[in-house]
């Protein structure tokens, strides 16, 4: 006859169920690393799943690859005085995720324009082009007819639901851009960046298509809509006149408009917009009424917004990409029909293209506050949040620094305490990108694009005296350009709320209109 | 399904490779909508759309997906097979460069195309961090993958209260391992790699040892410190005696498939020894004059042990219960390099094939591990070529294992212990050569630098550099070069995409390191659903746990005492 070990140890203890003494030592059963993921097998077989949402957010961290992830994860952990490695940001606690395959339709590496048209259009496209498919010819303006395409925003708006767009880059940069503009040409912000014919032939800058979104949407369509409710970003320098009279108090430049047309867009969105509130600076911000407000327009900056860590330099001060996403999120949800928000936290790829780790990594964490805020405000049973990249970089965090090892430091190895050396006899940065400008040491900097006015300097330096933690410190790298470049690599989407079952392994970008299609209805069967 | 709807996805890429886009269809059906405010009922509306493959496809997709996840069973011990593949440092950026390449070689763009596991239903994130490091190796990660618990750097299925290299502190810290519990529920147990058996990450399936490098008795000190621990190969040996003394009251069976590399750990350091294979002058590198080889034959009389394709290609997987096989002195070749091997060794396909045909003989149920060991080393060795050419391999080892068992009883699970430095640059245009030169999208002539030389495509941010080594295809040729890191090479007149050629680096180090950003967990089979989301490493054992309900199987095995 065979008694269990298992029950005769239990008898033995006076207890009447198993679990003790098994196979398996108490030592192990009981460690914390086996109990913890024991705990998220239980949490994943207990999570919802939710066909149908009410609202939608979709955070885009531009150029937020896995490095830059994890780093940033480390860096944010070690903020907070743990060793860093073992946290998670907000999104990374999310029950589901999938790998998406960032390519364009003619790049191997992409650019922004080409994947947010994806993800914001259900198609994959050209480099470059804004709401556009691939059939179009980048630059040419007669190419347009036929291609354009139909976002998830516009799909939205017709749907009745409120609309939003985040941006700490300019409002009409490529990724914010493509979620309400059809450009052949990205770099078409007004009307100063196109050539004469395209202007001829009745191509619209993207500043203007911004503002005209209403009208250009209801003759496209015959359908009568009310509008995007809140657009914040930078970018103000597309809206006015190339003039100086024009210029706010918050100028950088000494005219601030670029536009060669003479027009004030900002002037044209508030008569068409009567009841909506323009702001420019942070007193305006904190002044909007979140109840009352119908239309938002905030732009915060002549270009791009500040990096998060460099936002007390801005002249006349700016909200952070969490203050935005909650202000948008307040007036939003006024609409009992539901609503879908892009924010963008577009700095994390300028700071790359910079070389500077350091601010890419603070303003991801800004936009893991950011999605932790949107979370706070809404019910994971109505509300759908999306976090994904457009793309990554070519960003590495290199062997072998100790566990709790400074993200932003040299390497010190396990169980070291001096920093290792290369085969070249001097220490090395944990992170390193493989092209850009490179090394320059610009001490207690918070504006990576400062990284720009020093000349270019790839290959090895000797960081024994320099402190790369330094928010001004940029990475060495190995081929030298004028900016370092995005990465081709699959980037990753995090989901959490109604929808988020069909985020599920690997994917083409342009899955994730569909996702948001299915799953807010919008073009019905 | 969504293997299906992913291969029509496919055919339609190919179909827009060579034919004008169907964009512009201004008849658009409506069929299929009804609400008065549907965009579809404007003829101006989505037609683009839905005449436009990369929209149909991503739909496709996305239904494809809502199938899936109702398919869904949450239940324990759905699986009666596991097999998990780990390739070993490969990251993100390694499986879509080898992506990109296992398509172009199929006359692809290269961009489309999917790795096989690259279609399995479900995808996760693990962090792979080990307990003491930020940035790991493949015993602790393989540790952690194995047994349930992360663990310190460099130890072999032990847990962080080790003291690495100290053989005193192992007493006590051991760990059991999903191998060893399959081993003990009665299933069928196989360990199949192309690095030496006794490397850190195929010993993490069946030993314990505070030093991952203990792989025989002639790497452990000779100081009489370590004389109460076994080498690593005398455990793979000893393994059922081994388990049957720890756990009391089991009877099993031991491993039925090992097959790798590494012969040396196994023969003593004794000329005569030498196998037909040999490479070295003395193959074995034992200094205990214990034959390895022999004791296991003697353990398993009617096993089959075989060194080299010939005995390979004699197995009959019908009626073999024990197969051990050592196809070199150390690791096996690279995929790319294996015609180079003296008496000749199968592919990870050949072998994954093998092993799945002798163990899935057993009613109850097998538990497979499968490594692809050789991918780390090419990049180690600043050499893409073959990193990438061994992760194809993986995936045609990983279709193999696809089409030889079934979705209702068979989790499979891919993976990696860590990533690489390892970098796809911008911005090449759509089927640029992926170990090509930058050619710019519009553009036929290479794309050049700020110091007006051309750069790759791919790269690392550390190792040692350029070489430039024509047709070789052993990436580890790299290690007679000279360190070339640091500096820039006019690569001008360099054919990039041959085999022996190694990518530029920035900092010098002996060999091109790991990498710490997360890797990814790909499944399909029972308990798949269950991988998702962002997890530590460890969590891969409770999903195998949970598939195959595999502690409860294995304690009921326990016999009382």
């Amino acid at each position: 006859m065979k008694i269990k070990k298992a029950i005769q140890a239990a008898l033995a203890l006076g207890l009447t169920h198993s679990a003790v003494a098994g196979v398996i030592s108490d030592d192990q059963l009981n460690n914390i690393w086996y109990t913890d993921a024991q705990t998220s097998i239980s949490e994943k077989q207990a999570q919802k799943t939710i066909k149908n949402a009410k609202n939608i957010i979709v955070f885009i961290g531009d150029g937020m690859g896995i490095s830059t992830l994890t780093a940033a994860r480390i860096l944010d952990g070690q903020n907070k005085e743990n060793s860093g490695e073992e946290g998670l940001l907000s999104f990374e606690k999310f029950p589901r995720t999938a790998l998406v395959k960032t390519y364009n339709v003619d790049a191997q590496t992409p650019d922004s324009a080409g994947t947010m048209t994806a993800m914001m259009s259900g198609l994959k496209t050209d480099m470059g082009v804004l709401g556009v498919a691939e059939g179009v010819v980048r630059g040419e303006c007669e190419s347009m007819e036929n291609n354009e395409v139909t976002t998830a925003l516009e799909l939205a708006e017709i749907k009745g639901l409120s609309t939003g767009i985040v941006t700490t880059a300019r409002i009409t940069h490529a990724t914010p851009a493509a979620t309400y503009a059809k450009s052949p040409e990205r770099n078409w912000e007004d009307i100063s960046d196109m050539p004469d014919d395209a202007i001829e032939y009745g191509c619209k800058d993207i500043a203007a298509q911004l503002v005209n979104f209403e009208s250009n949407l209801e003759s496209r369509y015959n359908v009568e809509i009310d509008g995007i409710e809140v657009v914040m970003g930078g970018g103000r320098r597309h809206f006015l006149p190339n003039d100086a009279s024009a210029n706010s108090a918050d100028a950088s430049s000494a005219i601030e408009g670029d536009r060669t047309d003479g027009e004030n867009l900002i002037e044209e969105w508030q008569s068409i917009y009567s009841e909506g509130v323009y702001v420019m600076d942070q007193s305006g911000f904190d002044a909007i009424d979140t109840e009352t407000t119908k239309h938002l327009l905030g732009l915060f900056n002549e270009s791009h917004m500040h990096y998060e860590a460099d936002r007390h330099n801005d002249i006349s001060g700016e909200p952070s990409l969490t203050e935005m996403t909650e202000t948008a999120i307040k007036i939003l949800d006024n609409n009992d029909n539901g609503y879908f928000l892009v924010v963008e936290a577009g700095r994390i790829d300028h700071a790359h293209h910079a070389g500077n780790a350091y601010n890419a990594l603070m303003d991801t964490i800004e936009l893991s506050n950011a999605v932790q805020a949107a979370l706070d405000l809404t019910n994971d049973e109505e509300t759908l949040i999306i976090v994904t990249a457009d793309h990554g970089h070519v960003f590495t965090i290199a062997g072998y620094p100790k566990r709790g090892n400074p993200i932003l430091g040299k390497v010190i190895a396990v169980d070291e305490t001096q920093a290792s050396l290369a085969e070249d006899g001097m220490p090395y940065t944990t992170l390193g990108y493989s092209n850009g400008r490179g090394f320059s040491d610009l001490g207690n900097e918070t504006d990576a694009d400062l990284g720009y006015d020093e000349a270019i300097s790839v290959g090895r330096n000797d960081l024994s005296g320099v402190d790369t933690e330094t928010s001004g410190f940029h990475q060495e790298a190995t081929v030298p350009m004028t900016a370092e470049t995005h990465s081709g690599e699959d980037i990753t989407i995090h989901a959490n709320g109604p929808g988020s079952y069909l985020v599920q392994g690997v994917m083409e970008q342009s899955a994730l209109f569909h996702i948001i299609d299915k799953t807010l209805n919008l073009t019905a069967e | 399904m969504k293997t299906i709807n992913l291969n029509i996805f496919k055919i339609s890429l190919l179909a827009l490779a060579i034919s004008s886009v169907l964009v512009g269809c201004s008849n658009y059906s409506s069929s299929t909508t009804d609400s008065e405010k549907n965009l579809a009922t404007d003829e101006r509306s989505l037609s683009h759309a839905q005449s436009n493959v990369w929209y149909m496809g991503s739909a496709s997709t996305i239904t494809g997906n809502a199938t899936e996840f109702a398919k869904i069973v949450k239940e324990k011990g759905l699986a009666k097979n596991v097999i998990l593949f780990i390739g070993d440092g490969m990251g993100v950026s390694t499986i879509t460069a080898a992506r990109i390449l296992d398509g172009q070689e199929k006359g692809l763009d290269g961009e489309e195309n999917n790795l096989s596991f690259d279609n399995f239903p479900f995808s996760g994130l693990a962090k792979t961090y080990n307990v003491n490091a930020q940035t790991p190796d493949s015993a602790g990660t393989m540790t952690a993958i194995m047994s349930g618990v992360k663990t310190d750097v460099g130890v072999i299925g032990v847990n962080e209260n080790i003291v690495r290299a100290d053989c005193s502190t192992t007493s006590g810290n051991e760990l059991i391992s999903a191998l060893e519990l399959a081993e003990i529920a009665g299933l069928s147990t196989g360990i199949v790699s192309t690095a030496r058996i006794t490397h850190a990450t195929p010993a993490a399936t069946y030993a314990k040892s505070a030093e991952r490098n203990w792989e025989d008795n002639s790497d452990m000190p000779s100081d009489g410190s370590a004389d109460e621990c076994e080498d690593i190969a005398s455990q793979l040996v000893n393994f059922k005696s081994n388990l049957e003394a720890r756990i009391a009251g089991i009877d099993i069976d031991g491993l039925e498939v090992v097959m790798g590399g590494g012969r040396r750990h196994f023969l003593p350091n004794n000329a005569t020894y030498n196998s037909t294979d040999a490479s070295s002058a003395i193959e074995g590198d034992r200094t205990d004059g214990r034959d390895l080889i022999s004791e296991w034959t003697d353990l398993y009389t009617e096993g089959t042990y075989i060194m080299d394709q010939a005995g390979f290609d004699a197995i009959d997987t019908e009626t073999t219960e024990h197969v051990f096989a050592l196809f070199n002195e150390s690791h096996m070749h690279y995929e790319a390099d294996r015609e180079n091997d003296i008496a000749g060794e199968p592919s990870l396909s050949e072998m994954t094939e093998t092993a799945i045909k002798i163990l899935d003989n057993n009613e109850k149920g097998f538990f497979l591990v499968v490594e692809a060991g050789r991918i780390d080393h090419a990049h180690h060795a600043g050499n893409a070529y073959n990193a990438l050419h061994d992760t194809i391999e993986l995936s045609n080892a990983v279709a193999v294992a696809e089409s030889l068992t079934s979705e209702e009883d068979t989790l499979i699970i891919v993976t990696a212990d860590h990533g690489h430095v390892f970098t796809i640059a911008g911005y090449p245009k759509r089927g640029n050569p992926i170990l090509g030169k930058v050619v710019g999208v519009g553009e036929t002539e290479v794309s050049l630098a700020d110091d007006d030389m051309p750069y790759t495509t791919l790269g690392y941010a550390n190792g040692r550099g350029f070489s430039d080594l024509g047709d070789e295809t052993d990436a580890d040729m790299g290690y007679d070069e000279e360190i070339r890191a640091g500096e820039r090479v006019d690569l001008t007149e360099v054919d990039t995409e041959s085999a022996g050629f190694h990518q530029e680096a920035l900092v010098a180090l002996s060999a091109e390191t790991h990498s710490g950003e997360d890797v990814a967990i790909y499944a399909r089979g029972p308990g798949a659903h269950l991988v998702n989301g962002t997890n530590e490493q460890n969590i891969i054992f409770h999903v195998m746990d949970y598939a195959l309900d595999l502690v409860t199987k294995a304690d009921a095995n326990v016999d009382a005492l």
